[in-house]
């Protein structure tokens, strides 16, 4: 009950700001999910899409050649994770090489791309960092986990890349600014 | 015809004499363990042994107390384990907390709090083993409504003694893995040995004897409660296996939005072998997960008088909050998409009720 009473107290406060600025929903459906840097937090995030209902297509591992204009929005869930890595298969430096030939499809296509990173500290450090600013550097908009930044980097690379970045305190709030980016 | 009626007669007095004698076969039903004060609550229904999946176990250090709870109404069924390294006091005190409150209402409970009992035999400190999984005392004290208990703690590995073969000279490598070998002692880590064998040391017959109790009891979730190293990459986190892992996920988000708790997330690497979530979720149908918590004893920096129970930042009743407040979620999550497996209990302190008390409280 008390979960439910949050959940509805969060999309009331963010439906309320979102009709208060009209630009606050710009991303087309459906949406296509993906992990950079192969790290579970891309779970987390499948789970928030699929409470505010918005239709996606998951792909950890999704390649260029793969994207296409029906679904205009690309979500980026990023963070580096070595286990996760291994487990898919895949070398840092493949998936550095995979991240930036999606954010060049992407942008042929005119896709909207949001980037999402929500482990904090833990999802920090020069692998993460490698992925991150690829990925901010293009995106349209950025959801940020406040631990994530404690240095000021989301800020500063939000800044250089002219985009609104949204932080958040805790990872289940993601979820409502995440939802109201969607038309 | 009155020597037949006489013979008879001596024959049947000799039946019944024999019949009438005690059984010479005492119950060696843990004949070398600590006798463990826990005491269940009275929605007990049964108690068994992990000898009655693998009777190999039957009078060994290795065989460990099992504690089963029925609802009235058929559903899924939900394993807890504890004391798989008996110095992760919490995952221990987690499982006893269980089994003194709980009151099963749908489905079942299975509860084992010293998955490795011999571990809890000894506190060896070996020179390849890492200190911090050696530090501790050898029995916590807590203050209950019936007076002060002691519950054991003990070490990360079976104890030396009772394992049968000696640690493999050059490293011990999981029959199945093949990656590089891990220290010799890991041979005696019940979380590197499943899904266990019968004709090998101690540790790997007692993981085997569990991975039997999964598959026999039909369990759908199942969970094995750990604690690592203060600050480190393990602490408050939740593993699942892959295929199990969106009800980890949501689970996380849940406890995140409820209590404000946050726990890491991974999922199983399963190219590392003999690990609980790894196997346990590929050789049965259970759901597997397991839970870390931050022990103060296992701090890289910590001293050998650490408190693990009243330490000021990472008390054992917080940490037991974690364990009962992660496997909830998990539990409630299964329910939303199994309901016909339901698992429906209460009986447990809540959250808030362990961070505020601590676990003496709430136990008997």
């Amino acid at each position: 009950m008390k979960r439910i009473g949050l959940i509805c107290a969060l999309f009331v406060a963010v439906l309320g700001s979102a009709y208060a600025q009209q630009t606050t929903a710009f991303a087309g459906k459906p949406a296509v999910l993906t992990a950079i840097g192969q790290s579970a937090d891309f779970e987390m995030v499948k789970v928030l899409l699929t409470r505010g209902k918005i239709p996606f297509k998951a792909d950890t591992l999704i390649k260029a050649e793969n994207l296409d204009a029906s679904s205009p929005t690309l979500i980026l869930v990023v963070g580096a994770s070595s286990k996760g890595l291994g487990a898919a298969g895949i070398s840092a430096e493949a998936e550095l090489a995979r991240t930036k030939a999606l954010l060049k499809r992407a942008k042929e296509l005119k896709m909207i791309v949001i980037t999402v990173h929500v482990g904090g500290a833990a999802r920090r450090g020069a692998m993460s960092d490698s992925f991150i600013e690829p990925c901010m550097a293009a995106s349209d908009y950025a959801i940020v986990v406040e631990a994530g930044n404690q240095d000021g980097f989301f800020t500063k690379l939000a800044a250089n890349a002219n985009i609104a970045l949204k932080l958040v305190e805790r990872i289940s709030a993601v979820g409502a600014p995440l939802v109201a980016a969607f038309k | 015809m009155k020597r037949a009626a006489i013979v008879l007669l001596a024959a049947s007095l000799c039946l019944g004499a024999i019949s009438a004698q005690p059984s010479t076969n005492p119950d060696v039903h843990g004949r070398y363990l600590i006798n463990h004060d826990y005491r269940p609550s009275s929605s007990l229904t049964k108690t068994g042994w992990l000898s009655d999946y693998y009777p190999g176990l039957l009078g060994t250090p290795g065989d460990s107390k099992v504690y089963y709870f029925e609802g009235k109404t058929p559903g899924g069924t939900l394993f807890i384990g504890g004391g798989t390294h008996s110095n992760e006091i919490a995952g221990i005190m987690a499982a006893v907390t269980i089994i003194e409150n709980l009151k099963v209402d749908t489905g079942r409970v299975i509860v084992v709090p010293n998955l490795n009992n011999s571990a809890v035999s000894h506190q060896d400190k070996e020179p390849s083993m890492p200190a911090y999984t050696s530090r501790g005392p050898s029995w916590i004290g807590l203050d209950t409504p019936s007076g002060r208990r002691f519950f054991k703690y003990g070490s990360r590995a079976t104890n030396m003694a009772h394992q049968g073969v000696p640690d493999p000279v050059g490293g011990y490598v999981h029959p199945d893995s093949k990656e590089a070998p891990l220290p010799a002692w890991e041979f005696r880590n019940l979380n590197r040995a499943y899904p266990g064998r019968t004709d090998s040391g101690l540790t790997q017959k007692i993981a085997y004897s569990i991975m039997i109790l999964l598959n026999q009891e039909k369990v759908d979730l199942a969970f094995d409660y750990h604690e690592a190293d203060v600050g480190g990459r393990l602490a408050n986190m939740m593993v699942a296996n892959p295929k199990n892992i969106d009800i980890a996920a949501a689970a996380v988000l849940n406890v995140d939005l409820d209590y404000g708790l946050t726990l890491k997330l991974e999922p199983s690497n399963m190219e590392f072998r003999g690990l609980s979530h790894r196997e346990w979720g590929a050789g049965s149908g259970a759901a597997a997960f397991l839970i870390e918590t931050p022990n103060p004893a296992m701090a890289q920096d910590a001293t050998d008088n650490a408190d693990v129970v009243n330490d000021p930042t990472n008390p054992l009743g917080s940490r037991v909050a974690t364990h009962l407040a992660g496997t909830k979620a998990v539990v409630d999550v299964f329910n939303e998409t199994n309901p016909e497996k339901s698992i429906v209990f209460s009986g447990l302190p809540s959250y808030e009720q362990l961070l505020e008390k601590g676990v003496g409280p709430y136990l008997k």
